[in-house]
């Protein structure tokens, strides 16, 4: 079946305006994690919750795996408003949070007490698995505590307008501020998938501002009502992503490609199917009516989103429309993949392309497994390749950056470095600011350009050791080539700094990976969006729960 | 100093890098400095100690290959990242290279870039220096005896091929590197790192402070 499967090209996949559209789907990040914990029952249980009536303290969450315990220490500050801020600059939040490998002591909470509150001027050790830190969205916060504490529901439409009470402003795992590298852990069935560690932190903090919420109520009165529960699934954990996670897909090739190569690989294998049973077909109903709903309540201030949502809820109408004809077809997955290629927007296409997987869980979650990037040796340049076969695979994954001329200021009007300040990852204008040699390696292809320009001074039977041996400076490049020769989806296709890139379409790549929805981007650098929306909280969560939570059902 | 093996490498990559070299060796330094760090070798202080050689302003002059004048005459050092990433490239194929290498700075880094073609070649590899420190590893584990450290003007490196046995040894959960080198590796590493000013503050995140 494999060698029939036609999995959609690198050069159509890897532009940044298709990656800067892409949706959530089975394989993303947190349903996986979902998936497992209801399937093998992982148990759940509030260990501690010592916060007194001004919002100060600590709390404990455990979730008891088969084989390991795993807990949530969270810390709730009394921060001012005005100190406030999402940057990575920032020195003080509402919340901050370490995932503890295992059960905590007294004697580990002590310690975390001490060092998570300050971040990254604390210490941590290999004992915590993530960091993290939380903001209040302030006026959807104050509204419910006091409604709550009016012994009234807060209002469905401002929640879901917002989506959260609290946002992560950033989620930290693999050794940073002295945290547990991955290797640790990556032999963990439950830690195999990417980011498991860090999607469990925020499962769990999602069920603490819950818990944190309601006591704010009860501290303005002891009879302050809960919050519903039908109410309280709405609420997602927001996240406020900004420029460091870009890079991140640059500096991976070969985990980015494994990504892209499963999710298009499941949707080459539900494309192949010659029919769709009439339980797929309702399955697939129910997805697109909630993804419908879920597209409704989908705000975003910023300009270009506003514009990119007409079109999508277009789209919409027309899937509404052209659906039962193409339904009534044979291989009707591929049919309305290959009619939405040609009629809607890239939005459109790649919601579609999620939701034709989610009848189909048996067929296509087996591809979890290779999400993981635990190759050895992808990071080692075959010295002995001639220069003439890398010619030939730099044409081939670069081909396009020949065409881009690179002497013009707009095709590198960009520079990402980092700043002394917290080492904040920051994008400047090469023209204007002087930033130019603090420049990051993150332009694959002004550097495939360069190395292409320097490969025509070389015989092609040459080496590429010799070649690298007097030039170094394009070690980092050859390894890009050779890497993205085995791995298709390994390099972005596009040119990451010219004047006309957008950051937010690298960002949107990854979140979507990691499950978020409502993306509701700032600026062209900065982007809120939410987390585990509609998802059943740990206590509640079984087989029947554990999937489809982020399409949500009709309203009661 | 404890730290994640990220944050040892991450570091060493940024000080290779503020250091004047490329960013695609840099990372390797990086590596190497981890691989080392994790089967208890300081890698660390290895890399400071190069580093402070100030090699890479002159990349040529310090890398192997056709040598007409002899480096014992010249006194000129090999870098040993230039060095390892060639004999990296060249994989099991490596140990035809001509020896012995005369003059190699920091010889221990040349350690992690042989070992994938060691594990290839399924045998051991043994480097040692003319003063007699021995470094043996079967790609996966790590073993020294003598010094390493601190060769100033780079030592004369022999390396050979041994029958495979298991070289133990289990990676260390936390990386060790001594507070000195650490500071070094700190201050070329904020070579990269652009100036805090509140043009780029304002200009180079994007979002303002604060939020909804």
């Amino acid at each position: 079946m494999t060698s029939e499967l036609k999995l959609r090209p690198p050069a159509q996949m890897m532009r940044l305006h298709r990656l800067g559209a892409m949706h959530q789907c089975r394989l993303s990040f947190m349903r996986v994690l979902l998936r497992r914990m209801a399937r093998e029952a992982w148990r759940f249980e509030r260990q501690a919750f010592e916060i007194d009536a001004a919002g100060v303290g600590y709390a404990v969450y455990t979730t008891h795996g088969p084989e390991r315990a795993y807990s949530l220490v969270a810390f709730a500050h009394d921060l001012p408003d005005e100190q406030r801020s999402d940057r990575v600059i920032a020195t003080a939040w509402d919340a901050t949070f370490a995932l503890f490998d295992g059960v905590p002591e007294e004697n580990d909470i002590a310690r975390l007490a001490e060092n998570v509150p300050l971040q990254e001027a604390g210490r941590l050790t290999a004992q915590e698995l993530s960091v993290s830190r939380a903001n209040r969205s302030a006026r959807l916060w104050e509204h419910v505590v006091e409604r709550l504490s009016q012994g009234m529901q807060p209002d469905c439409a401002r929640l879901q307008e917002v989506g959260y009470l609290m946002r992560t402003t950033a989620v930290y795992g693999s050794g940073k501020l002295g945290a547990a590298d991955r290797e640790l852990i990556a032999d963990r069935s439950e830690m195999a998938a990417p980011f498991q560690a860090e999607m469990l932190s925020i499962y769990l903090t999602r069920w603490f501002v819950r818990d944190l919420v309601e006591h704010m109520a009860r501290a303005r009165n002891p009879q302050a009502a809960r919050l519903d529960n039908g109410l309280a699934e709405h609420l997602g954990i927001g996240n406020s992503t900004g420029l460091g996670m870009a890079p991140f897909l640059i500096n991976h090739p070969q985990l980015f490609n494994n990504w892209m190569a499963a999710r298009e690989e499941a949707i080459a294998r539900v494309r192949a199917l010659q029919t769709a049973t009439q339980e797929a077909r309702s399955a697939f109903a129910a997805a697109y009516e909630g993804a419908k709903r879920t597209v409704a309540l989908w705000h975003s201030q910023s300009p270009l989103q506003q514009v990119r949502l007409v079109q999508l809820r277009q789209d919409l109408q027309q899937i509404d429309m052209a659906l039962p004809e193409l339904m009534d077809r044979s291989s009707p997955w591929d049919r309305l993949m290959v009619w939405a290629e040609d009629k809607l927007s890239y939005e459109g296409q790649e919601l579609l392309a999620s939701l034709i997987l989610e009848p189909y869980g048996p067929l296509v979650d087996d591809l979890e497994v290779r999400l993981a990037d635990d190759s050895v040796d992808s990071f080692r340049i075959d010295g002995g390749m001639h220069i003439s076969e890398l010619q030939e695979a730099l044409r081939e994954v670069y081909g396009w950056a020949g065409d881009i001329d690179w002497d013009a200021p707009e095709s590198v009007a960009r520079v990402w470095y980092v700043s002394e300040e917290k080492l904040e990852p920051r994008l400047g204008e090469r023209f204007e600011e002087p930033v130019a040699a603090y420049e990051q390696a993150l332009a694959p292809a002004r550097d495939a350009a360069w190395l292409a320009q320097a490969l025509t001074q070389w015989p092609g039977e040459t080496q590429v050791a010799a070649f690298l041996l007097r030039h170094p400076e394009h070690r980092h490049q050859v390894r890009r080539v050779q890497i993205a020769q085995r791995a298709p989806y390994a390099e972005i296709r596009d040119n990451t700094i010219s004047a006309e890139m957008l950051p937010i379409d690298m960002l949107r790549a990854k979140l979507s990976f990691f499950g978020v929805t409502r993306f509701d981007p700032r600026s062209d650098r900065w982007v809120r969006v939410c987390m585990y929306a509609g998802a059943p909280y740990p206590t509640e969560l079984a087989p029947a729960n554990a999937d489809h939570w982020v399409y949500p059902g009709p309203q009661a | 100093m404890k730290l994640s093996h990220g944050e040892l490498e991450s570091m060493a990559v940024r000080a290779t890098r503020g250091a004047g070299y490329p960013w695609g060796l840099a990372l390797e330094a990086g590596r190497a400095v981890r691989w080392l760090s994790c089967r208890g070798a300081d890698g660390g202080a290895e890399l400071a100690a190069l580093l402070s050689r100030g090699l890479a302003g002159d990349l040529a002059a310090h890398s192997p290959g056709d040598m007409v004048t002899s480096r014992s005459l010249s006194g000129i050092e090999m870098c040993p990242l230039i060095l390892g990433a060639y004999l990296a490239d060249l994989g099991p194929e490596f140990c035809r290279i001509q020896q012995p290498l005369e003059r190699v700075c920091c010889p221990l880094l040349i350690v992690p870039f042989v070992a994938q073609a060691v594990l290839a070649l399924r045998a051991n590899l043994c480097v040692s220096t003319k003063s007699g420190a021995t470094a043996e590893t079967d790609g996966a584990g790590l073993l020294i005896s003598g010094t390493f450290g601190g060769l100033v003007g780079g030592a004369h490196v022999s390396f050979w091929l041994k029958p495979r046995q298991p070289v133990g040894g289990s990676c260390d959960p936390r990386a060790h590197v001594d507070d000195e080198s650490w500071s070094k590796l700190s201050s070329w590493a904020a070579q990269t790192y652009a100036p805090a000013t509140e043009e780029s503050r304002r200009r180079g995140a994007g979002a303002s402070p604060g939020g909804l």
